[in-house]
């Protein structure tokens, strides 16, 4: 038999479907706050650079049609006075005679206009705790050497690094939480399992009696592991019920069997048997196959082993139908068997258990009631009686006659196997009916109420 | 009459093929669902006896995959399953007849004859005759011994039944199965009282008295000897 929990810790971790989902949630989550986290970056601080380069290709627009219109003098003029308007702006011309401009050499990696590139400074900014600084600028050449332009803005970098800063932390807080919540939930879900699991895996090993335990939530695993529960009730029920008809059957059958087995003896003895001996030892076997069918029927009616077909029943007919059959067994004792409907009654049930039962209920009275009474079928809206002129069934008993096999003292000598009234009982549970009794001086009902 | 018993116990098959063979039947056997299904396919047998719990194939899966191949030779199913609902169950699946483990021979033999009978079309009968007993159908009036005897519906049914299958010893339970329509052992003695009473009604017209008991059997009409 296979079963997860016999594989190694590392193994179970890995065939964990739990282990599985909460990894691919995490995965998911990751790449969720990511992409969030980009466009968030995108439209703040890339919508404030994306003004910056415009500032700096047209600052370096400018200088290029001067550059066309003016003589060098006015040129150098131009990009001191730039370069010392504001320290937010970097530019440096690199003449063969040095550089001019707020910066001491030309980076050469910065593309061309409007090309945009970025390159590093050592900067000045106390503000700054780095002093590299990322600046971003472009390069135009002119009649006097190449020249590049850049935006510099401490603030700015500053706040890029720390928003950089905020996000990734941000990530790695997400993702740790995400991965230690999803880690501390699996545990919780797969240590209720495991308990799910080990009971399940007791009763494989054959203890019926091992329940789940059940908490006060009410949550699914509450739900699953009632109804695991139900089902081993059921089962551990249908076990026992198994062994006590296997008892009983044993018990019941075996003084028929050993009657039937003297009955053989006997023949040996006589050295033979003829027709009328067989005949007898028949009608023995017959008893017992009888007697046998019926525990075995019960039993299967009982725990529901044969799925039974229901349809409308009509009460009223079965009734018609019942009388019809056993009339003549009433007549031989001089009783008169009567239906008297007073309301039609439909059910949704199987019709053979209900006439069998019916039957048996008025077979029942005609056998008990005195000669030369009364026996009526009582149909109404909700029920159905059988109604006797008879002693009934004494008050004391009437819990035990349902029992198999029971049979009250005095009914010992009558022809019967004592299983009649345990039908009663299994049908009527089977279609939710309640049996009632009703004794009085020389009246005794027998009645069936279905559920309306 | 050739006949197909498919049975996986030998004792059980032996014995319903060597009863059969004694009244002159031609009888095919096999072990198995499988090779029962094959010689029912291949071969055209007038009735089939088919075990329910067979090796390599259940009963009620061969009876299906027949019934699907349009082959309707009638079929006895037998059982050992003797719940509410089985019997029924196999002959909503197609079964002809429905017999329970263990069951007389003459049982079988009685039921098979039946079921041949059915399959030969028979020619309208609008009365049916034995001796000095004749039921006409169609007005649905008895005469014994040149009395009208008055029976009622039920009786009617029952009488019927054992003039259709006169000179059969008919048992309990299959008057209780055809007449009356129900499946269970009905346990008392309630058909041998029935009976009894359609026979002192026939017997009250005088005559000599045709629907005889047969021990530990059930019941025959025979034209007396």
């Amino acid at each position: 038999m296979y079963s997860v929990s016999r594989l190694n810790p590392l193994a179970r971790l890995r065939a964990s479907s739990l282990v599985r989902y909460t990894l691919i949630h995490t995965a998911i989550v990751i790449v969720l706050c990511g992409s969030a986290l980009w466009l968030v970056k995108d439209f703040s601080l890339g919508f404030y650079q994306k003004r910056q380069d415009h500032f700096v290709l047209e600052q370096l627009n400018s200088l290029s049609s001067l550059a066309k219109n003016s003589s060098e003098y006015e040129f150098r003029e131009a990009v001191d006075q730039l370069a010392e308007d504001s320290r937010q702006v970097l530019v440096v011309l690199k003449t063969p005679d040095g550089y001019l401009g707020n910066l001491n050499y030309l980076p050469e990696t910065v593309p061309v206009a409007p090309a945009m590139g970025s390159f590093w400074i050592l900067g000045d900014s106390v503000l700054g705790d780095e002093r590299f600084q990322r600046v971003r600028g472009s390069r135009i050449n002119t009649p006097w050497g190449p020249m590049v332009v850049a935006y510099n803005s401490s603030d700015f970098n500053l706040f890029v690094s720390r928003f950089t800063l905020a996000l990734y932390s941000a990530m790695i807080l997400v993702l740790l939480v995400g991965l230690v919540t999803g880690f501390l939930f699996s545990r919780k879900v797969m240590a209720r399992l495991h308990s799910i699991n080990q009971v399940t895996a007791k009763v494989g090993e054959g203890e019926l009696a091992a329940r789940v335990p059940v908490s006060k939530k009410g949550d699914e695993f509450d739900e699953l592991a009632g109804h695991i529960n139900h089902m081993l009730e059921q089962i551990e029920d249908s076990v026992e019920a198994i062994g006590s008809v296997t008892s009983s059957i044993a018990h019941d059958l075996r003084t028929p069997l050993s009657r039937l087995r003297i009955r053989l003896d006997g023949f040996l003895r006589k050295g033979g048997a003829d027709a009328e001996d067989i005949i007898e030892a028949q009608a023995e076997l017959e008893t017992i196959l009888h007697t046998f069918n019926a525990m075995l029927e019960l039993t299967k009616l009982e725990y529901g082993q044969g799925n039974l077909e229901f349809s409308n029943c009509n009460l009223d007919e079965i009734g018609t139908e019942v009388i019809e059959l056993a009339e003549p067994l009433a007549e031989e004792r001089e009783q008169s068997l009567m239906l008297e409907v007073q309301e039609t009654l439909v059910i949704n049930g199987n019709h053979q258990l209900l006439f069998r039962i019916l039957f048996n209920l008025v077979e029942n009275a005609i056998k008990y009631a005195p000669e030369d009474s009364e026996i009526k079928i009582v149909v109404d809206r909700t029920s159905v009686s059988v109604i006797d002129q008879g002693r009934g069934i004494p008050d004391s008993e009437q819990e035990k006659v349902f029992q198999r096999l029971y049979r009250l003292d005095e009914s010992r000598t009558t022809p019967g196997h004592g299983l009649g009234l345990s039908l009663v009982k299994v049908v009527a549970d089977l279609h939710g009916a309640i049996i009632s009794f009703d004794r009085n001086d020389h009246r005794f009902a027998v009645k069936l109420t279905f559920p309306s | 009459m050739k006949l197909l018993v498919v049975e996986d116990d030998q004792t059980t098959r032996d014995y319903i093929a060597k009863g059969f063979m004694e009244q002159g039947w031609t009888v095919d056997v096999a072990d198995n669902g499988r090779d029962g299904l094959f010689l029912a396919s291949g071969e055209s047998y007038d009735v089939i006896v088919l075990d329910r719990m067979l090796p390599q194939m259940e009963g009620l899966k061969v009876l299906a995959a027949l019934r699907a191949a349009e082959n309707q030779t009638p079929v006895i199913i037998l059982s050992a399953l003797d719940g509410v609902d089985d019997r029924i169950k196999g002959l909503k699946q197609g079964g002809d007849d429905y017999l329970c483990k263990p069951f007389s021979f003459g049982e079988l033999l009685v039921r098979a004859e039946i079921l041949t009978r059915r399959g030969h079309a028979k020619e309208a009968e609008t009365s049916l005759v034995i001796s000095d007993l004749e039921m006409d159908l169609l007005s649905r009036r008895v005469v014994k011994n040149q009395i009208e005897i008055d029976l009622q519906p039920r009786e009617f049914q029952l009488l019927r039944f054992l003039l259709e299958h006169k000179g059969q010893v008919i048992s309990r339970t299959m008057l209780f199965e055809s007449v009356w329509d129900y499946h269970f052992d009905p346990g008392s003695n309630i058909i041998d009282v029935h009976v009894a009473k359609l026979r002192k009604k026939l017997d009250s017209a005088g005559g000599a008295s045709l629907i005889q008991t047969v021990r530990g059997a059930g019941y025959v009409l025979r034209e007396p000897a």
